[in-house]
């Protein structure tokens, strides 16, 4: 993941000096039930690419990333 | 254990030179010696030399919280009354000590005995951690020794990532101070300046007698710029009788060693150690003088200072007559009596080892003195110790494994457990139930397909306990982490074995933790109670200090993993990656790159701007 990717999805602002933990992904078999859902709920995110992104302002600090498998 | 002749190399003085080993030649004395090396056995090593060295440093351990409760032994040590609270704090706090060397008599047929253990201001330390290991690759390279040979010696490495967990975070700058007129002390103060620019420390030198103290009680450097950090080749025992000792205390100044290494460097700690542990089979009878029972060492033995240098006024006592003695300005304190050691006559020579420590893990081998057959100091230095064994075996930065862990679970704190778990409950995923560890934090889990999210928060911040040496506290760390903001602050992985695996992080000079043991009631989905219990493994990672890694060995798997609690309304199948942001994601993917096990992770950022560690990780 280049630099710029990481900082699109990660919300990250290379700010922080320290190392980091910014976040994870899961697999589902389906992304689509998983975007209506999160719509539906109001839950933000947004796609990058095949992936589905929760980002961390809106998942207590921690990108939740979605993707198929 | 062998004594080998071999042959120095025809331009030795140059190359140890060109290391930047001035000293090698002392009032026209050779100091270093390369006509003789000594070969051990692995065996030897492992079981007679690293096993004892960290065994004894643990009995110092438990003699530093023995004496903190004891006023007595403090009296005993001539510990001035005022430095005991200087004392106390720096072990409460846990400061880090940095290095120390046993001096063990050993002759390969007995156990190594302890002879005393040099934990303040050790040197010899340039030779033992570079020269020595320099000879070793040009000696095997040069025919000299066989190739197959390797050294007992990852001091070089251990200091320079044990300068990066001096302090959290990782100290910015940090000064380094000796006496004037040394050029052996400010040869090892200079190569420890060396090990911590090469840890991203801002080293700066200078002389004690150019030290003052500032307005605010802070010291400061011939510059006047406060020291915050102070490595001093000093020993306290010094410092405790100057004239600014009422400042220390109220420096703010973080020393290396710190403090508390003031009880195990007096020769005091050795009566201490025996009456502990007597009959320890590394250990020699030993008393103070006047104890009624040092009649029961007979008429051999060494009377030594509490205090003292060099060898200076200790008295070896054979038959009831001084056979030998040492004259200097020690003593006041009072001595010690100590039964002799058999030292093994070598060709007539008497070698003692100097068993190497950093930040408590026995790490290399190296000759502090030789004794000659009058059993004399003397300075030449005879131990360019090697093994035949495979290389790497002491190798940094990983224990050897080529096996790739699963991952176990992750760590994500935040501050309103049943809000974020409402929050993962939106999201699809099933919520476990809410439980309350002993030391003061809260969780819920969400299994995801043989790992699991574990939420968690602080319950009741009066029962997290604090750090302290060889003690890790899963509560601290999920508390500093949640003050630095929510998130994840922890990746943990599977282990089969954590006592082993904490054993192989100690030697690996990745995490100096006691494997941590815990054990709840967990619910069942049909409401019936069952115990779960895990061990957990802690590692360190200098580069990534906000990052937590450790390993987790589940005992009761059955009753923990129910295919029942891993059926989520979202599908998850598993968790795939866990994204690190680092502005050196060599450096900080170190740790996780070798727990996984290579090529399991993939870094992808590169020059000056943040990038990212990913690994897929789900079993």
């Amino acid at each position: 993941m280049t630099p710029g990717a990481a900082s699109t999805m990660l919300d990250d602002d290379g700010r922080q000096e320290q190392a980091y933990f910014a976040g994870f992904a899961v697999t589902a078999p389906d992304l689509e039930p998983i975007r209506s859902r999160l719509a539906e709920r109001d839950i933000a995110h947004h796609r990058e690419g095949a992936r589905l992104v929760v980002p961390a302002g809106a998942a207590f600090g921690c990108t939740i990333v979605f993707e198929q498998g | 254990m062998q004594r080998l002749r071999v042959a120095p190399r025809k331009d030795w003085q140059a190359e140890v030179e060109r290391l930047g080993f001035a000293y090698h030649t002392l009032g026209g004395e050779t100091y270093w010696d390369e006509s003789v090396a000594y070969a051990f056995s692995l065996k030897e090593i492992e079981e007679e030399i690293e096993a004892p060295t960290s065994e004894i440093e643990g009995l110092c351990f438990a003699f530093v919280e023995r004496a903190l409760k004891d006023e007595e032994i403090l009296h005993r040590l001539a510990i001035p009354e005022a430095q005991w609270g200087l004392i106390r704090d720096s072990w409460q706090r846990g400061d880090r000590n940095l290095y120390g060397r046993l001096d063990l008599a050993y002759d390969g047929k007995g156990p190594a005995k302890l002879l005393e253990y040099n934990a303040d201001t050790p040197t010899s330390l340039f030779e033992a951690a570079v020269v020595q290991w320099d000879w070793l690759e040009q000696a095997m390279a040069r025919g000299l020794i066989s190739r197959g040979s390797d050294q007992f010696n990852s001091l070089h490495e251990r200091l320079i990532a044990v300068f990066g967990q001096l302090r959290h975070p990782t100290p910015q700058r940090m000064h380094f101070t000796c006496v004037q007129g040394s050029s052996e002390d400010k040869g090892t103060v200079d190569y420890l300046i060396d090990c911590a620019s090469q840890a991203g420390i801002d080293a700066r030198f200078t002389f004690i007698e150019e030290m003052g103290l500032l307005a605010d009680g802070r010291f400061c450097d011939g510059a006047s710029l406060p020291i915050e950090l102070l490595f001093k080749l000093y020993p306290w025992e010094w410092l405790f009788r100057e004239q600014y000792a009422s400042a220390l205390a109220g420096s703010r100044c973080q020393f290396v060693e710190p403090p508390w290494k003031a009880l195990v460097s007096s020769k005091g700690l050795l009566p201490y150690l025996w009456e502990m542990a007597p009959g320890h089979p590394n250990l020699l009878p030993t008393y103070f003088e006047g104890d009624p029972r040092c009649a029961e060492l007979g008429a051999n033995h060494v009377r030594k200072p509490l205090y003292s240098r060099e060898g200076a006024n200790v008295t070896l006592v054979e038959g009831g007559a001084v056979r030998d003695s040492d004259d200097g300005p020690y003593g006041a304190e009072g001595f010690i009596l100590q039964a002799t050691a058999t030292l093994p006559n070598l060709d007539g020579n008497y070698p003692v080892l100097g068993s190497w420590l950093v930040a408590s893990q026995p790490c290399g081998l190296g000759g502090p003195r030789g004794y000659d057959s009058d059993h004399k100091e003397h300075l030449a230095l005879r131990a360019a110790l090697h093994r035949a064994v495979a290389p790497n075996a002491y190798g940094w930065p990983m224990p050897e494994t080529t096996q790739a862990r699963g991952l176990d679970h992750l760590v994500i704190g935040v501050a309103d457990l049943d809000a974020a778990g409402s929050f993962y409950e939106k999201l699809g995923f099933r919520v476990g139930a809410r439980n309350r560890h002993p030391w003061g934090t809260e969780t819920s889990d969400r299994p995801v397909s043989g790992a699991f999210l574990e939420l968690i928060t602080i319950g009741d911040a009066t029962l997290i306990p604090p750090h302290a040496p060889r003690s890790f506290s899963f509560g601290a760390f999920v508390r500093d982490a949640l003050a630095r903001g929510e998130g994840m602050s922890m990746q943990v992985l599977e282990s089969q074995d954590a006592a082993g695996d904490a054993n192989g992080f100690r030697a690996a000079g990745i995490g100096d933790f006691e494997p941590f043991f815990f054990e709840r009631q967990a619910r069942r989905p049909d409401g019936s109670e069952v115990r779960v219990a895990f061990a957990l493994a802690f590692a360190e990672n200098p580069a990534a200090r906000d990052c937590g890694f450790f390993l987790c060995q589940q005992l009761e798997p059955q009753n923990f993993w129910n295919p029942a609690f891993q059926q989520h309304e979202n599908k998850a199948s598993g968790l795939s990656a866990v994204f690190m942001v680092a502005q050196e994601p060599g450096r900080a993917g170190e740790l996780p790159r070798g727990l996984f096990g290579s090529g399991e992770l993939c870094d992808a950022g590169g020059g000056s701007a943040p990038a990212v560690a990913a690994r897929g990780a789900s079993r």
